[in-house]
């Protein structure tokens, strides 16, 4: 298997699955629910699959939406909850095609791309919010459990997987989120969203 | 509306209706008035029930449409301005949408505006904020309008922080010809709000209070009772240097116990055993401090109940200590302790001064031998003890003055 083919049958029920992302990890089939996921051979699998609980959601999956003149598509959403609640991390295509992370926690949105950053930082743990960072300030950190997926996805998530983050606040809306596991750094880059500014209505 | 999630007093069992989503820190219990921390279910503190808070006609649990979004009231926070001769004051109620997050209606006497979280100011300092003219945002030139300090003087409901009555936040206002943005400094961070007028009628309507209301607000009465927040001010103000001094008090004495247990040199005099027969011995006391400490025993662990035990001025022939019956006693007859009966030691403490004095014992008949120690610059835990205890009764007033200022206040 390879990045250029855009669908895939479902090894489950052989429901065509149309795929628009460019590094497709896991994909969810819409037919029969099984998570399948791709390995290093392009070989697929089905693993355990989580159907998620319908919530009220300013964005929904498949459905276009804009922040300010700029249309983007959700392709698949991570839900991540920190005990009384949840956070979503929405994988979203643009127009141009550039991939983006649209985090969506209770009317909070941060439109963000992944990007390599160098910051330094020997223990996030103890990281003190109000922290200078590189010219950012260190505004939020936080954690989240992975309690499923849906749509399709550029990297892969199980459930129970443990999401780490701090919030480095650049001023005028700039963000930097850094995402740290026993594993792995990721560091993304993007902007607070107004509300006002996203429509999800529109023709 | 939102839905709902019900939670139980951890105080007073009563029943708590939640409606805010999960980044609600505290829901504050109408029942028992305690602020439950909802991360844990535990009380964060307790009896903030404000008496008198202001009226407004709005309630908490009601919904309704402000631009277009349906939002539900799920708490509610009173200010007022400290140190304002007018007593500005104004309610801040916390509104909620699943899909559009948290947004805060401003009520007051004059004005309903509608407030949100702005995120895309520029880092700031407090002081930088105080030093600007003047704020870019939204392609708006907002100029600088006031700041100020106010106090929290009710909370009730679900709030997404963890507020107490009380809690001062500096404000510094900036303002457009139509829009403002307050800047809000807490104790831990600054965060920006942008806000717009709304128009009375159509928010009233929106959240159907009734005209009965209405003609209730246009009297003007809103806010009226927060006049009492002067007379709080003062209240608080007034408790906190009694509160200091009882600390002062506590430490001081901390200190006294300490310094008694550790300058104490704990002097050895003598110590010997002596015959049978009738004893004299003379030792001198050196300093006054502390306790001259006598042990008395005998070699064969024989008991104390028939012993007799006499303390002398050197120049004097009268005792000014006796110990006889079991019972130590000073010349006035001020009893300072008794043996237990079958007691085999006894440790005897007395307060002498500087001087000369013969220990007297008279000659026993059961044939053991006394053995008598005797140290200065002693101690005694007793005392070490009721030092303690003294401060901690003063702490535990003070927290109970404390309270009932809290108390009082409202």
């Amino acid at each position: 298997m390879n990045n250029k083919q855009n669908y895939y049958k479902c090894p489950n029920c052989g429901n065509i699955l149309n795929i628009v992302s460019k590094h497709l990890k896991m994909v969810k089939c819409y037919s029969c629910n099984s998570t399948i996921s791709l390995n290093s051979k392009g070989e697929l699998n089905i693993t355990k699959s989580v159907k998620l609980r319908e919530e009220p959601s300013l964005i929904k999956l498949n459905r276009y939406f804009k922040i300010d003149d700029t249309k983007y598509y959700p392709a698949g959403k991570i839900r991540y909850s920190y005990g009384r609640g949840f956070w979503e991390e929405w994988f979203v295509i643009s127009d141009n095609k550039e991939e983006y992370w649209l985090s969506v926690d209770e009317g909070e949105f941060i439109l963000e791309q992944k990007k390599k950053i160098d910051i330094k930082i020997d223990n996030p743990l103890k990281i003190e919010i109000g922290t200078m960072l590189n010219g950012y300030v260190v505004q939020e950190k936080g954690q989240g459990e992975c309690v499923g997926f849906e749509g399709e996805l550029p990297k892969f998530v199980k459930v129970g997987d443990i999401h780490s983050y701090l919030h480095l606040d650049g001023g005028y809306g700039k963000i930097i989120t850094y995402e740290y596991s026993d594993n792995e750094i990721e560091t993304f880059e993007g902007n607070w969203i107004d509300t006002s500014s996203i429509k999800v209505n529109f023709e | 509306m939102n839905s709902s999630n019900t939670i139980i007093c951890p105080s007073c069992s009563n029943p708590i209706k939640t409606l805010g989503g999960g980044r609600v820190k505290i829901a504050i219990c109408k029942s028992c008035g305690n602020t439950i921390n909802l991360d844990d279910n535990r009380i964060i503190y307790n009896f903030e029930k404000a008496r008198n808070p202001a009226t407004i006609p709005f309630t908490i649990g009601s919904s309704g449409k402000i631009n277009h979004i349906e939002y539900t009231i799920i708490g509610r926070v009173d200010y007022s301005i400290i140190d304002s001769t007018d007593y500005e004051s104004w309610s801040e109620l916390l509104l909620f949408n699943k899909k559009y997050g948290y947004a805060w209606l401003v009520v007051s006497n004059n004005y309903l505006e509608f407030s949100k979280r702005y995120r895309k100011l520029p880092l700031l300092t407090w002081d930088d904020a105080n030093n600007l003219n003047y704020l870019e945002v939204k392609n708006s030139k907002y100029e600088f309008d006031s700041n100020y300090l106010a106090r929290v003087t009710y909370i009730e409901g679900e709030l997404n922080y963890i507020a107490r009555i009380g809690d001062r936040f500096e404000f510094i206002e900036f303002s457009s010809s139509r829009y403002n943005i307050s800047l809000e400094k807490s104790k831990n961070e600054i965060e920006a709000y942008w806000s717009q007028p709304l128009e009375k009628e159509k928010i009233y309507n929106a959240f159907n209070i009734s005209s009965n209301t209405k003609q209730y607000e246009a009297n003007n009465y809103i806010f009226k009772n927060t006049i009492i927040d002067d007379k709080e001010d003062k209240s608080s103000k007034d408790a906190k240097p009694f509160e200091k001094l009882l600390f002062s008090i506590i430490l001081f004495l901390l200190f006294s116990a300490a310094y008694f247990k550790v300058e104490s040199p704990n002097h050895q005099i003598v110590s010997t055993f002596a015959n049978t027969k009738e004893y004299n011995l003379n030792f001198n006391v050196e300093e006054e401090k502390h306790l001259v400490e006598i042990t008395l025993k005998y070699d064969k662990s024989y008991n104390l109940t028939n012993s007799k035990l006499n303390i002398y001025n050197s120049n004097s022939n009268s005792p000014l200590f006796t110990l006889s019956d079991r019972v130590g006693k000073y010349s006035n007859g001020e009893k300072i302790g008794k043996i237990h009966f079958g007691a085999t030691e006894a440790k005897i403490y007395l307060n002498l001064k500087k001087g000369s004095y013969r220990l007297n014992l008279p000659s026993n008949t059961n044939n053991q031998n006394p053995y008598i120690n005797i140290v200065e610059g002693v101690a005694r835990y007793d005392y070490l003890i009721f030092m303690i205890i003294i401060p901690l009764i003063l702490f535990f007033l003070s927290v109970v003055i404390s309270f009932i200022n809290r108390i009082l206040r409202y």
